[in-house]
């Protein structure tokens, strides 16, 4: 199979797009989903500070190795949940690519260990708070990284959240239909008052595979292993869903998270709703002063009653 | 003589099925597996034998990716790593 654009031996076949691509130049069709993406988006403008949440894998680190690429200045969050080994081999992953790629382009990478500043690792704090491992460690790393951003003077928060990620949690969202959701399922997130950093996802135009695919050729080396508390996690069971329509009609997944996105745009569900019904509903936790619907945030409730427990 | 691939292999059971005289070494990552088969076969084939969804996975020999169309030799080994996760 020869490359669409140039006369060099195809790496990738795109399904979706109908084309199949060199290791040259797939690496440039990522790099301009990722460029058209955060430009339609509004996501952050060329002198922004960026701080990207990683985890050592595929779509963290290729994202912080895609922003670095494109000239932003974008430095990182690790936050060790304290998953036995898994979290070691992540952390090294982490820590090889700060070494070996960011450092040399001006990257910091700031790390937050949950043993020693929230006293135990995310399962332990679960099995405190009678809380699903997963619940709590979505918890902790919004906290964690919204906060880092805030503190460290971030202009944008960016995650790895890539297509498949997308279409599956709008996939859950509608089937349960938990609409209330969807006004916030925009790769864009405003500021939308004091003490919320900006969010955004520039791997929302690419999928999982060429994700993984982009480390695969670029020799980013990630965690292949699945984190050991995602066992039986809904979001699997959506994701192979709609791999098995995507296998069927190429393009589903796109077409699905797109139209949403278009959708939502045409019946102006802005930033500017979004902040208003932000600032309606929130307010200052009475803890740690970081935005809440109730007095005191889920992270100061999780804390205070894991104190209480230890 | 080439023996064909057919029925799609159980990939949950302990022990895979193999084949007589396999040649062509195939690791599966996430979850780990080691199964062999004789070749030689397509990657889109090999994939289907496998009952395993072709936007899920990448097909890697040596370091480098496998388009679907490529013929898989009896002397090569691959790796087919799974590259969906829950978060």
């Amino acid at each position: 199979m020869r490359c669409k654009k140039c006369p060099h031996q195809a790496a990738i076949k795109l399904q979706r797009h109908n084309i199949a691509l060199c290791k040259t130049c797939f690496t440039e069709f990522v790099h301009t989903q990722v460029a058209r993406g955060i430009k339609s988006q509004q996501m952050f403008a060329p002198t922004d500070r960026i701080l990207v949440a990683v985890s050592g894998g595929k779509d963290s680190l290729t994202l912080w190795g895609i922003l670095l690429k494109l000239g932003y200045q974008t430095d990182a969050l690790y936050v060790d949940l304290g998953i036995g080994d898994y979290s070691l081999q992540s952390r090294q992953k982490v820590d090889y690519f700060h070494e070996t790629v960011a450092r040399a382009l001006g990257a910091k990478l700031h790390i937050h260990t949950l043993a020693e500043n929230e006293g135990a690792g995310v399962k332990e704090l679960a099995t405190m708070m009678h809380r699903p491992t997963c619940s709590t460690c979505g918890t902790m790393k919004r906290y964690h990284f919204n906060r880092t951003a805030i503190e460290k003077d971030y202009d944008v928060m960016a995650t790895g959240h890539n297509l498949d990620d997308e279409a599956a949690r709008l996939l859950g969202n509608v089937l349960h239909w938990q609409t209330k959701f969807l006004d916030k399922q925009t790769p864009t997130l405003p500021a939308s008052m004091d003490g919320f950093a900006k969010k955004v996802k520039p791997l929302y135009r690419l999928t999982e595979r060429e994700m993984a695919a982009y480390a695969v050729i670029n020799k980013i080396s990630y965690i292949v292993e699945e984190c050991p508390m995602a066992k039986g996690s809904k979001m699997l069971v959506y994701k192979d869903v709609l791999n098995r329509l995507e296998a069927e009609s190429p393009g589903t997944k796109q077409t699905f998270y797109w139209k949403f996105l278009d959708k939502q745009l045409k019946e102006a569900t802005s930033a500017a709703t979004i902040t208003e019904k932000d600032q309606q509903r929130l307010h200052p936790c009475q803890t740690c002063a970081q935005p809440t619907s109730t007095d005191i945030c889920t992270y100061c409730k999780m804390m205070a009653k894991a104190k209480v427990t230890a | 003589m080439t023996t064909r691939l057919r029925q799609p292999l159980d990939l949950q059971s302990s022990s895979g099925p193999t084949y007589d005289d396999p040649t062509l070494k195939v690791h599966l990552t996430n979850p780990h597996k080691d199964i062999k088969i004789q070749g030689p076969t397509r990657v889109r084939e090999l994939l289907q034998h496998l009952n395993l969804t072709p936007e899920a996975y990448l097909v890697i020999r040596g370091d480098e990716l496998v388009t679907e169309d490529e013929v898989l030799h009896d002397s090569d080994s691959i790796e087919i790593r799974g590259v969906i996760s829950g978060g």
